[in-house]
């Protein structure tokens, strides 16, 4: 048992022992790696933000069920993925109408203030014309990227949490990469 | 692109490849234009993209959140356990059973008055627990509370503290508090961890402590033992020095071994056009490198006023302060630790550490350096 398992095991069982206040350190340790799981594939950052809570909230009211010999990761992704699930059923004509990162990001961006104006500028210029070409992807290349990306897991560790085969995650980060430098090329031509 | 080599290129970036295939694709690089561009252009790219999802998700405060709407929360019973409130379907309480129950239940009662009063319980040791601060000195504070000499402070993992040292941290499961703290820091501690915010703070390790682990701005920092001294804060970037002992340093561009006495600079979310520059890796022995091929610069370099430093950090005296840049240099099988690098800082105490090499992170070393 590693000991990433361990602790996250301790942790769970001092939840359920009713100190409920340490079920913020298993947040404060995930919240990043689900959100990198939900953010190239929902349009509309406050859903993002409300799927992500309810991820959490929905792994603390099932968590005596957790098997604590299994990685709480993999698990607190698959019911991410059935939350998604969930979503796109009840309302996948919802998304066309709503605000789109793009937008969001365009008017006001969640960027971290630089000194220097013109940087400032270019930074979010960069950002955006990134992100944008990420969203393009398609979906099964978006997910490993984003998490090499934002999280920097291995390889390893992107195929354990999304129950992919090792070659399937390297290839689809390597085509996402290859892809992303086309439009790249191709912007740049322009 | 003409070079084939791309994959690896990108292989190389992520830390995935071994030392042979690393130092083999760095000799490569110093020779291909095109794998240059590509590994410094993607280098950028994610780094900046980095740096503003991390603060995306960290404005959106998803913990903070979910726990003001835990207390709404209850724990539902496991699949297949005991259901007290299930409504009568579970075969433990069903009517047949009642009876026997509530007799065993009179009869243990009766038991229990003629016993003495019990004492309280016998404490099950579990890794997570509360973190102990000690203090080291009268200047000693937690949130601005000062420490009583003779005391020590317990503190929750997750919680955002301030800590004046020095101080000693005791981690849960460890017997003894080998892990010191002076100066000043904000960090939130875990089982094993800090997590960083902002300060300045040299932090010491005993010999045979357990490593302790510091979460730099998606960085990782494991201190194997010795002396280390972290600045700055995730906006400003951060200054890192070993003195003395073993550190490796972990963040996008692979893993590495830190050279005692050599500082180095992770940029921070202000400056996403400055790379995190990564100490050079000590490559095992079978690989036999050419000498050191010159460095190999491409893109705009920072200026030293770039970065900020925190006024506490120390830099030994005639050591250069290594201005973070874009660079990408070629991996050798030499480290390119300065002469003060003695052997024995590096072999003769090695950390407990697990894994196929000496590597905490289990990576083949990379190599990215300036």
């Amino acid at each position: 048992m590693s000991d990433e398992i361990r602790q996250d095991g301790d942790l769970i069982a001092r939840v359920l022992a009713g100190d409920s206040n340490l079920f913020s350190v298993l947040v404060g340790k995930y919240e990043r790696l689900v959100f990198s799981y939900l953010l190239p594939q929902v349009r509309n950052l406050q859903e993002v933000e409300d799927l992500a809570q309810e991820t959490f909230l929905r792994a603390y009211r099932h968590l005596a069920g957790f098997d604590t010999s299994r990685k709480f990761s993999v698990w607190l992704l698959a019911i991410t993925r059935n939350l998604l699930v969930d979503r796109f059923r009840k309302n996948s004509q919802a998304t066309a109408g709503q605000e789109s990162y793009q937008e969001m990001l365009a008017t006001q961006g969640p960027f971290p203030q630089v000194g220097d104006p013109q940087r400032q500028v270019e930074m979010q210029e960069e950002f955006r014309r990134t992100f944008r070409n990420i969203l393009d992807l398609p979906e099964d290349y978006k997910v490993p990227l984003m998490m090499r990306i934002m999280q920097d897991l291995s390889y390893d560790e992107i195929a354990e949490n999304l129950e992919l085969p090792l070659q399937t995650v390297k290839n689809r980060i390597f085509k996402a990469r290859q892809m992303l430098r086309a439009k790249r090329k191709a912007e740049h031509d322009l | 692109m003409t070079c084939n080599r791309e994959e690896t290129a990108y292989a190389f970036l992520d830390g995935e490849l071994g030392p042979r295939e690393a130092a083999e694709f760095a000799q490569h690089l110093a020779g291909c234009s095109e794998c240059k561009i590509l590994v410094h252009e993607t280098q950028e790219r994610e780094r900046s993209l980095r740096a503003v999802l991390t603060h995306l998700a960290s404005s959106c405060q998803i913990a903070g959140k979910v726990m003001r709407r835990l207390p709404a929360e209850k724990i539902l019973p496991a699949p297949g356990s005991a259901h007290p409130e299930g409504g009568g379907g579970g075969a433990l309480f069903g009517w047949r059973y009642l009876v026997p129950a509530g007799l065993t239940i009179v009869v243990l009662a009766w038991l229990l008055s003629l016993a003495p009063a019990p004492g309280p319980g016998p404490l099950v040791p579990l890794a997570v627990e509360g973190i102990t601060l000690s203090a080291l000195g009268p200047e000693a504070r937690v949130d601005g509370t000062v420490i009583p000499a003779d005391n020590t402070l317990t503190v929750l993992p997750g919680r955002l503290l301030q800590v004046t040292g020095p101080v000693a941290i005791r981690f849960a499961g460890v017997p003894e508090a080998g892990f010191t703290l002076h100066g000043e820091a904000r960090f939130i501690p875990g089982p094993g961890t800090l997590q960083w915010q902002a300060g300045a703070a040299t932090f010491g390790i005993a010999p045979r402590s357990p490593p302790v682990t510091i979460t730099l701005n998606g960085h990782r920092l494991f201190i194997g033992e010795g002396t280390l001294s972290v600045g700055g804060s995730s906006a400003e970037g951060f200054r890192v020095l070993l003195k003395s002992g073993r550190a490796w340093l972990r963040g996008p561009q692979g893993a590495s071994e830190l050279v005692p006495g050599r500082p180095l600079t992770l940029s921070g979310t202000a400056l996403p056009s400055a790379p995190p520059v990564v100490p050079p890796p000590i490559v095992p022995p079978p690989v036999v490198p050419p000498p050191a091929p010159p460095q190999t610069s491409i893109g705009p370099t920072i200026p030293p006023g770039g970065s900020t430093s925190p006024a506490a950090m120390v830099h030994p005296a005639g050591s250069q302060h290594r201005v973070a840049t874009p660079a990408v240099r070629l991996a050798t099988g030499t480290p390119t630790a300065s002469p003060a690098t003695a052997s024995d800082q590096v072999d003769q105490h090695p950390p407990e550490v697990t894994g196929p090499s000496a590597n905490p992170f289990g990576d083949d070393p990379v190599v990215i350096s300036d």
